[in-house]
């Protein structure tokens, strides 16, 4: 081994695992013979103590902590939004649902307000019996309500199948008589829904202050034989 | 052992990018450490290199994919990416060698004050430690990035040349340049400065 080839295989022979055995061997021989690469090596010698000095003195070093609290801040902004999507897109769809079934509630009730509002006894159910002249139900209001537990169908539309006038809808008032209809008239009258108790009709207390218009089938002697809930 | 440790790191990246921050943690403190140290003595700022480790992390955090186990370890492929931050940061900043780097809690770096040594020989010690720091990093970066990974950090021939991506004759040359470069400024450093012509041509 020359010069040249120690400068460049031999300062660090010993750390080298590329280089074969032999060639370590010949480079340490070529040290005890070259006093010129013996003064090389042994100021590299020094300089590895002072380069392994400053590795021991910076083995300490360690990575600030907020560092690792920015990058698992970071790692947690790339991760949690596929997280916070799932949990949308499930609130969204309990939501919806919920929607919904609001919704329906809604128009359940509002169906069943109107029901109420516009109702009229139970009178003139399908299957009752009705007067042809003036379309009198002959039945009592009272037996009606009897057959009623409900109260949302105390009073009921019961305008299906009219002209729009709801002529065949006057239910006949207690005490009234059939024949002093025949010359009655038809008197549109308002009242509040509490009034209808004094024909002896049922009145659904929730909206018994209600403002209503009602049909009153007036006989000739002014006395009032029947009555409709005109829609 | 490697090829064990190199498997847990796949598997820590495999799990960190399904999002397991646990995984990812332990792949960060397995690594950050060493990436922050050679960042440091390739900057010679301790900011510079807390910034570049940064980088390099959110770059594993955004792009984990980037990684192919195929092409080299993990830990190339991180240093792989510190020693393009280390060079975008030396292009853009004016080098600033600080000699007098300060821990968080106010400490400073370097050296631990030991019972056997006096105020006197620790400050010496220490300003002599500062010079061999500022004539590594006086050292072209090619030069300084074998010196620091093959003698401070300790690294065989074969751990540099995998980390820095290169064949070890490349490791061997680079290390006797800057070898030839380094001993000439220590010697001067020890006033005892020695004719290396051929070594340092």
């Amino acid at each position: 081994m020359n010069c040249e080839e120690f400068e460049i295989l031999g300062l660090d022979a010993q750390r080298d695992n590329s280089i074969g055995d032999d060639s370590r061997e010949r480079a340490l021989q070529h040290a005890r013979v070259c006093g010129r690469c013996a003064a090389l090596g042994a100021s590299w010698a020094a300089a590895q103590a002072e380069l392994a000095a400053l590795a021991e003195s910076d083995r300490i070093l360690r990575v600030p902590p907020r560092v690792e609290t920015r990058v698992l801040q970071q790692f947690r902004l790339k991760h949690q939004p596929g997280q916070e999507r799932k949990f949308l897109r499930l609130a969204t769809w309990a939501l919806a649902a919920a929607a919904v079934i609001v919704c329906t509630l809604a128009v359940w009730d509002l169906h069943k307000w109107r029901q109420g509002s516009l109702g009229v006894p139970i009178a003139n159910a399908p299957g009752a019996t009705r007067n042809t002249v003036p379309n009198l139900s002959t039945s009592a209001p009272e037996t009606n309500a009897n057959a009623v537990t409900d109260d949302s169908e105390i009073l009921i539309a019961g305008n299906e199948g009219n002209d729009g006038n709801g002529s065949n809808d006057f239910t006949q008032l207690p005490g009234s008589s059939l024949q002093e209809v025949e010359d009655g008239a038809i008197v549109r009258v308002g009242m509040e829904r509490a009034s209808l108790a004094a024909f002896g009709l049922p009145v659904n207390e929730d909206e018994a202050s209600d403002w209503i218009q009602v049909d009153l089938l007036v006989a000739s002697d002014g006395s009032a034989q029947a009555v409709r809930l005109p829609e | 052992m490697k090829i064990r440790q190199n498997d847990q790191d796949e598997e820590l990246l495999k799990r960190s990018s399904r999002g397991d921050e646990e995984a990812f943690t332990n792949l960060y403190r397995r690594h950050a450490d060493v990436l922050y140290r050679f960042a440091f003595r390739m900057t010679g700022s301790s900011w510079g290199a807390e910034e570049i480790v940064q980088d390099v992390f959110m770059t594993l955090v955004r792009e984990p994919g980037k990684y192919d186990a195929e092409r080299g370890t993990l830990p190339a492929f991180l240093f792989g990416i510190t020693r393009n931050k280390i060079m975008k940061y030396n292009e853009r900043l004016p080098r600033e060698i600080s000699l007098v780097e300060r821990q968080e809690d106010g400490s400073g770096g370097g050296l631990t004050l030991r019972d056997s040594f006096t105020p006197a020989m620790w400050a010496e010690q220490r300003e002599r430690l500062e010079k061999v720091r500022a004539a590594v990093m006086d050292l072209p970066v090619e030069f300084r990035e074998t010196v620091v990974l093959c003698e401070l950090e300790e690294m065989s021939y074969e751990q540099a040349a995998r980390m820095l991506d290169c064949p070890i004759g490349t490791i061997r040359s680079r290390l006797h340049r800057g070898r030839a470069l380094l001993l000439a400024k220590l010697e001067m450093l020890r006033d005892a400065p020695r004719r290396w012509n051929s070594v340092a041509r």
